[in-house]
């Protein structure tokens, strides 16, 4: 549990501190707009603070051990799926993600049936955007980074 | 659409082709990045090329956006591409001289990028609008001489063609007014319009659509242009100052010279091409005509003017 | 004069060949408006090269097409999966996506067919018997105008987040904030890019869009709850609802008009844009019903008066293109281009010389909007039956259609690792009860304040008195008023709720 309006109030608080020490090399016109809105930032948090501390309102992030580790698990797969994207190119980093979360999502992972499920779905899916989007609406893709 | 009908003619053609002499370059797909958004100047420049660009190349040209900071993004993905001639970029000056002098990490140098060719020149003029009082370049300078700083001036963008342009002439005739940047031609010209600012450095295309509303008081050209010759040039009354956009492509550091030259025929070729030339001066613009090296040796000359302007009134 | 030209571009749209054109563009316009990081404007500008080989009427017909159709396209993502299609459509998932929960995708996606088309036909009537004299009026908007106008947009935080207006109004800071990444719009400062040189251009808003609405909802009910599917209820499409949905918007012609009428001028004063003019219009929605506790919580007139809004956007920003040449929106910049390339300059000579051509233009964008009602209301049958497809297979191919679409908007990988981190920002603040509507909020208005004000401050100054030059104007007058209402407003409306409990008590 932890007292959410404070947490927030402290954390935005901080922020502004960094910006502001990150931003005094600023020029005079480049600067404005960023003084005001630290300075608001900065009032507004600390409001927020005081007013978690004096009236807490605890809230738990994750309702359950198996949610957090659902979560993680989910956004190491995001994150493993965005660093190899440059490296092997998005076609076949969607390939991977794909059928790697359509696996993850599934009651019977490593069932025969489901993988094979997987493999095919993730290679209709992905194809068929992959199409569209480089071949009709001429968006380009990352290609691998060994591509020429 | 049409690309994908070629992909499967080349498909189904592909064995007939193969075992024939090694290809030259182009054989494959080029990119043209836009580092601007679609919609600007330089997007609808690249959109008319396109067909032509793929009728003299033999192959398909992707036109791609990677807009932001002025341009600046898009140039330093440019040089982080393999040299190949596969890769081009649109390049405007001055955008690509003033961003690496006026900020210090722009992300990519001057010299890193290799100019094709230059196809057009926007001549930037100073303008105010017909009913203003001033009628002449010399009474708003009059005037800005007694008042300092009374005089607004509109135009896009800080350290931008037009933002040095305004320094440049503030300099030289000894006067200070105040300039009020907006983001976008279009935006600033809106302001202009609505009378928001007394005066505005614009775009020569912008000032022709424009005519009937405003009186250039000079323009940043060598000659007197074309669509309003009545209009005086910076020259003519006595200031040295050339100003202008000039549209033009690039490649990154390292490319073959001989793919570069190849890409500069096709550029030249559209650049010269009477139809073209002829749509381009109706719309205010100045067909521009200039090679891999007569580019480097402009980048080179305009970089010597300006580098010490923006040296003085960066702080 | 003007009826003649109207009726005769009604005569050119209707030409087999330009119904067709018209219909390939609407359905082109939907398909880049539902895709997150497609727009409306790289949809025109991938096709004025085409209209090149057509003559003027016919290109300029199927550019009317899409724009139209993309200002409909950005609801469906928004109302099934809560992801705006385009910045657009913000509004539309507050009360679209709660719908699509309780099992009514369809009324919301039919109400913003519909919507979308009343807004569209009000709009259009305006720019054609209207036009030259609101193109004036939007050139009255100077530097302190824009000013105001954002101030204004962030007193809608107040109403958007009725528990806690600290919370709102702070995490609005953080929006504005995050607007100032990037190159300063004035004085041209690099600012908090952190070595990226990518974060010159500043943060995407779609990107932001995708990560803080889309990214929170797959990792909240799919990854970690593990729903089996996207909604409560499956969804059965029937034709009844079609009707039921017309019905439910007639009976509040008020609603839908008044959003109209707000898309219009937001769309005409250059460069606001639809986001605002959703969020304005769904505002003021809000504010004048008499049953304020139903938005946010799934009613069609949320939806409604968003997308009418945001329709009604697209013709307005015409207004200032097509009578002086000043485009209002990026993809009016697109037709602009357009029209010069075919040699017809922007201007008084559109209305003499070629009113023809713009009639057919202004026709195609009517007629478009007809089209997109009827697609939008049978392809609801298709599209809401999109969520029912369970989220082990629907949410990996969202999560990588979002990949996709942040990086599509500007070709940019750091794009893709912005949505994500602002994904896991909005996991957080969701669960934390921290709104992420108002930090987008703030990231729309940020540069309209910070160039709004900057530039106050500069001509101001030239002119010796930069509060006299900032407040005594007649529209920034006006604009101060509202501000002052909005934020008054939410105290007003509690005391008329605590009065109204009173009086029910003492019966």
């Amino acid at each position: 549990m932890i007292n959410a309006n404070l947490w927030i109030g402290i954390f935005c608080g901080v922020l502004a501190l960094f910006i502001y020490f990150m931003t005094r090399d600023l020029s005079m016109l480049g600067g404005i707009y960023v003084d005001f809105v630290l300075a608001a930032m900065g009032v507004l948090s600390i409001v927020m603070a005081i007013r978690g501390w004096m009236h807490p309102e605890l809230i738990k992030i994750f309702s359950s051990k198996e949610e957090k580790n659902n979560v993680l698990i989910g956004v190491v797969i995001l994150m493993v799926y965005l660093s190899i994207l440059p490296v092997i190119g998005f076609l076949a980093a969607s390939y991977i993600f794909y059928f790697c979360f359509n696996l993850y999502l599934a009651d019977d992972r490593f069932g025969k049936a489901n993988i094979v499920r997987s493999i095919l779905l993730s290679g209709v899916v992905v194809t068929v955007f992959y199409v569209v989007f480089s071949q009709f609406l001429e968006v380009p893709l990352p290609e691998s980074m060994w591509a020429e | 659409m049409k690309r994908f009908l070629v992909i499967l003619l080349v498909l189904t053609s592909l064995p007939l082709l193969a075992g024939s002499s090694q290809a030259e370059f182009p054989e494959k797909a080029i990119t043209y990045s836009i580092p601007f958004g679609p919609g600007g100047q330089s997007d609808l420049e690249a959109r008319r090329q396109q067909p032509l660009l793929e009728k003299y190349l033999g192959v398909d040209v992707i036109v791609q956006y990677k807009p932001g900071g002025g341009g600046s993004v898009g140039w330093a993905e440019l040089i982080k591409k393999k040299p190949t001639g596969y890769f081009i970029s649109g390049i405007n000056i001055p955008h690509i001289i003033l961003q690496p002098l006026a900020r210090g990490n722009a992300g990519y140098e001057t010299e890193q990028l290799q100019p094709i060719a230059f196809f057009q020149a926007t001549p930037i003029g100073l303008a105010v609008l017909k009913d203003s009082e001033f009628k002449s370049l010399s009474e708003l300078t009059e005037y800005a001489k007694q008042n300092p700083g009374a005089v607004t001036c509109g135009g896009s963008g800080t350290w931008s063609g037009h933002h040095i342009a305004h320094l440049q002439f503030s300099k030289a005739a000894g006067i200070t007014m105040t300039y009020i940047p907006e983001s976008g031609a279009a935006k600033s010209i809106a302001s202009f319009l609505g009378g928001h600012v007394q005066a505005v450095w614009a775009n020569s295309n912008d000032l022709v659509q424009h005519e009937d509303k405003v009186r250039v008081l000079a323009f940043g050209s060598e000659k007197p242009f074309a669509n309003m010759p009545d209009a005086p040039t910076f020259k003519s009354l006595g200031f040295d100052i050339l100003a202008s956009i000039d549209r033009g492509a690039g490649a990154p550091p390292g490319t073959p010279a001989d793919r570069i030259q190849k890409l500069e025929e096709a550029f030249l070729k559209i650049a010269t091409d009477p139809k073209i030339m002829e749509q381009m001066k109706r719309d205010g613009f100045v067909p521009l005509a200039m090679g891999s090296e007569e580019s480097k040796a402009y980048i080179q000359k305009m970089r010597k003017a300006w580098e010490p302007v923006v040296k003085e009134f960066k702080k | 004069m003007l009826i003649d030209a109207a009726l005769y571009g009604l005569l050119e749209v209707f030409i087999p060949s330009n119904m067709l054109f018209l219909f390939v563009g609407v359905f082109m316009g939907i398909v880049f408006g539902a895709l997150p990081g497609l727009t409306a404007t790289m949809g025109l500008a991938l096709l004025v090269p085409f209209t090149f080989t057509m003559s003027p009427a016919s290109g300029l017909i199927m550019l009317a097409g899409i724009y139209v159709g993309a200002m409909y396209g950005d609801a469906i993502p928004a109302i099934l999966i809560n992801t705006p299609g385009t910045p657009a459509a913000i509004a539309t998932t507050f009360d679209g996506f709660p719908l699509s929960q309780k099992g009514m995708a369809q009324h919301a996606l039919v109400a913003a067919a519909v919507a979308s088309a009343f807004g569209s036909l009000v709009a259009n009537l305006i720019l054609a018997f209207a036009a030259p004299p609101l193109a004036k009026a939007s050139l009255a908007f100077g530097p302190p105008e824009y000013f105001w106008l954002g101030i204004f947009g962030l007193t809608i935080i107040s109403s958007l987040s009725a528990e806690s207006m600290i919370k709102g109004f702070l995490a609005g800071t953080v929006g504005l904030l995050l607007s100032a990444v990037g190159m300063a719009p004035i004085g041209g400062d690099v600012r908090l890019t952190f070595g990226f040189p990518e974060l010159q251009a500043g943060i995407a808003l779609i990107v932001a869009l995708i990560g803080f609405f889309c990214l929170p909802e797959i990792l909240i009910n799919v990854i970690g709850q593990r729903r089996a599917t996207y909604t409560d209820k499956l969804i059965e499409p029937s034709l009844s609802v079609i009707g039921q949905v017309i019905k439910a918007l007639f009976l509040h012609p008020i609603l839908v008009f008044r959003s109209a009428i707000i898309g219009t001028i937001v769309g005409f004063a250059p460069g606001a844009g639809g986001n605002i003019a959703s969020m304005v219009s769904y505002n003021e929605a809000k504010r004048w019903d008499k049953h304020p506790e139903e938005y946010g919580k799934g009613t069609i007139k949320g939806v409604a008066a968003s997308e009418a809004a945001n329709s009604a956007m697209a013709p307005g920003s015409l207004i200032p293109l097509l009578t002086l040449g000043i485009p209002g929106s990026p993809p009016a910049a697109v037709i602009l281009g357009a029209l010069m390339l075919h040699g017809m300059r922007p201007g008084a000579d559109l209305f003499s010389i070629h009113a023809h051509v713009t009639f057919a233009f202004i026709m195609g964008l009517l007629v478009a909007a007809f089209m997109v009602s009827l697609i939008g209301s049978f392809g609801s049958f298709f599209f809401s039956r999109i969520i029912n497809i369970p989220s082990r297979y629907l949410a990996p191919a969202i999560i990588f259609m979002t990949v996709l679409g942040s990086y599509a908007i500007r070709n940019n990988v750091l794009d893709i690792w912005i949505m994500f981190v602002f994904g896991i920002v909005g996991y957080v603040s969701s669960k934390l009860k921290f709104h992420p509507a108002p930090i987008v909020l703030g990231l729309i208005l940020g540069p309209f304040i910070e160039e709004g004000l900057v530039q106050s401050m500069l001509a101001g100054r030239a002119s010796g008195n930069v509060f006299a030059y900032m407040t005594l104007r007649p529209i920034s007058l006006v604009l101060i008023a509202l501000c002052v209402m909005s934020a008054v407003w939410p105290f007003f409306a509690k005391w008329k709720a605590v009065r109204r409990k009173e009086k029910e008590e003492q019966r």
